[in-house]
């Protein structure tokens, strides 16, 4: 049975999981007698945080929730917040880099530039940005949730399953992420229609259907042959090249399919349900079934790696009517959301819409905050639907899921990688939960530098996830290397753990 | 195609009153002017000519490995099946090419991910499905021996290794090694026992469309070149450059004859083989696909507000994205040649689709040459005014900086390190003009550095709207166009967005900038420091045959970068 054949067992109803039991067998080994995570899942979603309203009342645990923070109460205890945290790393490009969404995205799960700000060979490191460095390209390394999910890849039939919700309102079958990265200017694909992606991961996805039983073990002996020679022909074919082309040959060879028998699974997961086609939806109709489709995903343990983002951002609907109402009525005069974000007056008015724009404006307009709210209950929604599995012993899907919540941006008013916000839940290792950590002072202007940066808390998450260079792996130095010495930064944030 | 190209737009222009550079940048230092030859003034300087200084050190750049793009696949396949293509060309499953900088061709635009990767076995896998279908065509079309109808066994059997031998030496474009032949034997040697030769021929063919000397354009090279650390490439990867550059697609049977006969290795002959790859009916698509890249042409997917652009139709857009191909087909083969004529010409051809949105009398049938009123060559075109425009606004900023980046080559502008752009924009949606509404902001002392650079050439294209259509007002009041700007030789004053087409038209800097935006889409990179001398090299040979556009690819088959490749390290 090939890959493929396994699926079709998937829409039958059945799979079973036995890779989930040698899995337990690892993480009882995790340091401090933690359960490693089994599994990492992330949803990203642009525009960044409007602190005012998203941040967590204080520092510590004695904390509320705000408005726009507030659906992730009922997980509080499972939660660890981080607040006013920087992404310095962006300096080092220029001001390309500095202001406006270029390589934001890119940077805020990697921690490096894009491929444009390096020569076409390099190391990723700071001494190798170019002086007119470019923020064209994708990021010039993996995202965290690769370098994660590889190292807690076991037997599971995909790498990872990545869903785009496109705030163009079409259902395309797929985007180029611009956070996710498999490699160097290596964008992750994102499955943006949910009934293909059902498809994809659910249903009988061998595209052609051999029809017998024989005919099928035949499709499978010559996949076989022909992918086994096509892995001896990229050894062939690397010898003698340089560094640079070997690396792509190699990173193209480790993508190619394993066609390997799997032993039958007995019955243990089922498929999600309600997922339709949709005609110009707004993201609240999308998003649910892309939920449901990653947490089903994720118990049916179909793949390490879950990747959520939120895409084309520039005038989305959300599916919330006073606000799509507002949108809707604004764009002819070239107003959207990113308009929004930035607290622009909306057209024919003079009001701005969040606090700083103006003297006199001290609150964030009730709309601007039901669109950053969206964000943060979909997250939720995430977790809800993680936790309605049991897995193991009184523990659920989501006990054993490392999630992340990131954008790109902090404040949206100054599009600035200042004073950003991460939510992170689920397994953390031996980080705290219920839990605020602020990283810069509260009241601070987004262009002065907090204490700690996001390269230091992608390397805290490393730590959490049990593969850093203390948990088991030997992850080499996340992001762009040589900046967090340049700046005399230890490399992760001790406060983040208990 | 491109799904990844609103996420760039969006990047682009989410932030007007913001600067922000231009896809494909790379080294945007001050031009190398060749005072021989040059319109611009420059250097007068004695001593050395920019060319010379340049090339003091001759080197090429890294060149990093390319993978096909999707439409240099499906030519890959049609040459490889020939008659038969049409039956497997039908659907592909290749995974498409998504534009995140410069050109197609790029290499960072054709990296492969998971995804990716599948989708190219699912595509050799489906091609092979086809063949499993109807297999005795394909066994007749594809092996070099005489075969029966069907073909026995024994007959497959024995014209095995000549068939891995020719089609292999097609799919690799070049001889194939004893090692790659093996490895194409040993598929046939595995499937062949339990299935039979023509499923385990098919078995060898579904290896070859996804095997990686296939998908990547791989260059060794081979002696040591004159220059130091670089090797020259051998004929057959010469026939590879010149074939993707003139066709996008692999060498055709002229080409690899000569490549096998050793043919193709000297300048002369390089040129030649140039100049007759010209005259192929797929190089005008392949020059119409660098048109689409640099200019961003792709955008215009991305659509024009209904409400307020009517007349915006699925037709109209359709006649759109054909008109620079047309503009150029008229200039090769009806006119001069010549970049002026291109940017600048006062007749380049319309359809009756478009003559109607235009507004002037339709030509016959097809596409003729037609004077538009108040404008000037491709550039104001409404096929390139709609794709720099958003759905719904002009995008000032944008369409400047993309002028002032990509059609002039212009320095990235740097933001400078005390401005606060938190500081609130002023209020000034409720404006008439986009001259107004972004004077109160962009005109102030700590922006004016940047945007006066900007906005001249933004706001001489406000009058062409966000659907590309011609205007004279805005919000009921009229729109002043007028401006300056230094296309080679000094500020230049315009008073419309067809003076400014004229103007850059006939400037040395567009001439220089379209030869450098050539350079980056033959190497497939953003240029690099050891490129100064390739550069400077074309830009002097497109200046001495006054921007004759096929001169002009000749030349860069003549650049060092098109004979070297460094040594590995």
């Amino acid at each position: 049975m090939n890959r493929r054949q396994l699926l079709k067992g998937i829409g039958g109803i059945t799979l079973a999981l036995p890779w989930l039991e040698a899995l337990d067998g690892g993480g009882r080994a995790y340091a401090q007698g933690m359960n490693r995570p089994r599994r990492v899942v992330v949803m990203t979603y642009q525009m960044g945080v409007p602190r005012g309203v998203w941040r967590p009342s204080a520092h510590g645990s004695a904390f509320t929730l705000p408005y726009v923070s507030a659906p992730l109460e009922p997980f509080r205890s499972r939660c660890l917040f981080v607040s006013d945290i920087d992404n310095r790393m962006l300096d080092a490009g220029g001001s390309g880099f500095s202001f406006g969404h270029p390589g934001k995205s890119e940077a805020a799960l990697t921690g490096t530039l894009t491929t444009g700000a390096f020569p076409t060979t390099n190391t990723n490191a700071l001494s190798e940005v170019r002086s007119d460095a470019a923020t064209t390209g994708g990021a010039n390394s993996e995202s965290i949730e690769q370098i994660i999910g590889q190292a807690l890849r076991n037997g599971q039939p995909f790498n990872s399953v990545n869903l785009g919700i496109d705030g163009d309102r079409r259902t395309p079958a797929s985007l180029s992420s611009r956070f996710f990265f498999e490699s160097r200017g290596t964008a992750v694909s994102m499955d943006c229609s949910p009934t293909s992606a059902f498809n994809r991961f659910f249903t009988n996805v061998m595209p052609m259907n051999p029809g017998s039983d024989q005919a099928l073990r035949e499709l499978r002996q010559r996949n076989k042959s022909v992918l086994d020679a096509v892995r001896r022909e990229f050894t062939d074919l690397r010898q003698g090249l340089g560094t640079d082309d070997r690396r792509r040959l190699d990173e193209h060879a480790a993508r190619i399919r394993e066609v390997e028998l799997i032993a039958p699974p007995p019955p243990a997961c089922s498929q999600p349900t309600g997922i339709t086609a949709l005609t110009n939806p707004h993201m609240g109709q999308v998003a649910p079934m892309q939920i449901r489709l990653l947490a089903q995903a994720m118990q049916c343990n179909l793949a390490p790696i879950g990747r959520i983002e939120f895409m084309n951002q520039q005038s989305p609907r959300f599916g919330i009517s006073g606000l799509d109402t507002t949108l809707d009525g604004a764009v002819a005069a070239g107003y959207d959301w990113h308009g929004m974000v930035h607290g622009d007056p909306l057209p024919g008015t003079s009001t701005y819409l969040r606090p700083g724009r103006d003297q006199t404006t001290t609150t964030y307009d009730q709309r601007l905050q039901d669109s950053y709210r969206f964000f943060v209950q979909q997250f939720a929604n995430l977790l809800t639907e993680l936790d309605r599995f049991p897995e193991g012993q009184g523990t659920t899907v989501l006990d054993n899921t490392l999630c992340i919540l990131a954008s790109d941006l902090g404040e949206g008013q100054g599009h600035h990688h200042g004073k950003m916000g991460y939510v992170l839940a689920g397994n953390l290792g031996s980080a705290r939960r219920n839990y605020h950590f602020m990283a810069g002072a509260a009241n601070a202007n987004f262009y002065t530098a907090s204490t700690y940066n996001v390269s230091q808390l992608l390397h805290s998450i490393l730590d959490m996830a049990g593969v850093g260079t203390g948990g088991g792996g030997t992850v080499a130095e996340l992001g762009l290397r040589g900046y967090l010495a340049s700046i005399g930064a230890p490399r992760r944030i001790d406060g983040l753990f208990a | 195609m491109r799904s990844g190209l609103v996420v760039v737009v969006f990047a682009l222009v989410a932030c007007d009153g913001v600067i922000v550079p231009g896809p494909g940048g790379g080294i945007d230092g001050p031009l190398p002017i060749d005072p021989i030859g040059g319109t611009g003034g420059g250097d007068t300087t004695p001593g050395p000519t920019p060319v010379e200084r340049a090339c003091m050190t001759r080197t090429v750049a890294t060149q990093p490995l390319r993978r096909l793009t999707f439409e240099q696949y499906q030519r890959t396949l049609a040459q490889l099946f020939g008659t038969l293509a049409p039956r497997v060309l039908t659907t592909s499953r290749f995974p498409e090419t998504t534009l995140t900088r410069g050109f197609s061709a790029d290499a960072e635009n054709n990296t492969v991910n998971t995804s990716q990767s599948n989708a190219i076995e699912d595509e050799a896998e489906r091609v092979a499905t086809v063949m499993l279908a109807d297999p005795q065509p394909f066994l007749r079309g594809l092996m070099p021996c005489t075969l029966s109808t069907p073909a026995t066994d024994a007959q497959v059997d024995g014209c095995v290794d000549a068939f891995i031998s020719s089609f292999g030496a097609l799919a690799y474009r070049r001889p194939t090694t004893a090692a790659e032949r093996a490895i194409a034997k040993q598929v046939y040697t595995e499937v062949r026992p339990d299935q039979g030769p023509a499923k385990a021929i098919i078995a060898v063919t579904q290896f070859f469309i996804q095997s990686p000397a296939l998908l990547y354009r791989v260059e060794r090279g081979g002696a040591a070149a004159p220059l130091a650390g670089l090797l020259e490439l051998g004929d057959h990867e010469l026939a590879g450059r010149l074939a993707f550059l003139f066709t996008d697609g692999p060498p055709d049977a002229v080409l690899t004859a000569a490549a096998e006969r050793g043919e193709l290795h000297t300048k002369e002959q390089v040129a030649a083989q140039a100049r007759r790859l010209m005259t192929n009916p797929t190089f005008l698509s392949t020059a119409a696909l660098f048109l689409r890249d640099w200019l961003h042409l792709y955008e215009a997917n991305v659509g024009k507000d209904a409400a307020q652009f009517p007349r915006y139709t699925p037709a109209v857009v359709q006649s759109l994205e054909r008109e620079p191909l047309e503009a150029l087909r008229f200039v090769l083969e009806r006119s001069d040649k010549k970049l002026s004529t291109l940017l600048g010409g006062t007749s380049l051809p319309v359809d009756a689709t478009l003559a109607g949105y235009y507004g002037v009398t339709a030509p016959g049938a097809g596409w003729e040459p037609t004077g538009l009123p108040n404008r000037r060559g491709l550039l104001t075109r409404a096929s390139v005014m709609a794709a720099l425009a958003k759905p719904a606004q002009t995008g000032t900023i944008h369409r400047g900086n993309f002028f002032r980046h990509e059609v002039l080559c212009e320095p990235t502008l740097t933001l400078p390190p005390n401005v606060d752009i938190s500081t609130p924009l002023m209020g000034t949606s409720n404006l008439p003009t986009a001259r107004e509404r972004l004077a109160p902001t962009t005109n102030s002392a700590e922006c004016r550095g940047c945007h006066s650079q900007i906005n001249p050439l933004g706001l001489a294209l406000e009058g062409y709207d966000p659907a590309g259509q011609f205007r004279t007002t805005e919000n009921g009041a009229t729109i002043d166009t007028s401006g300056s700007v230094d296309v080679g030789g000094g500020q230049r004053s315009f008073q419309t967005g067809e003076e400014l087409a004229g103007l850059i038209a006939d400037g040395r800097k567009a001439r220089d900038c379209y030869a450098r935006q050539w350079f980056r889409n033959s190497v497939g990179r953003i240029e690099m420091p050891e490129d100064a001398c390739s550069i400077a090299t074309l830009q002097q040979a497109f200046e001495q045959s006054n921007g004759d556009l096929g001169e002009l690819l000749v030349a860069v088959t003549q650049l060092d970068t098109f004979f070297y490749r460094r040594s590995p390290e």
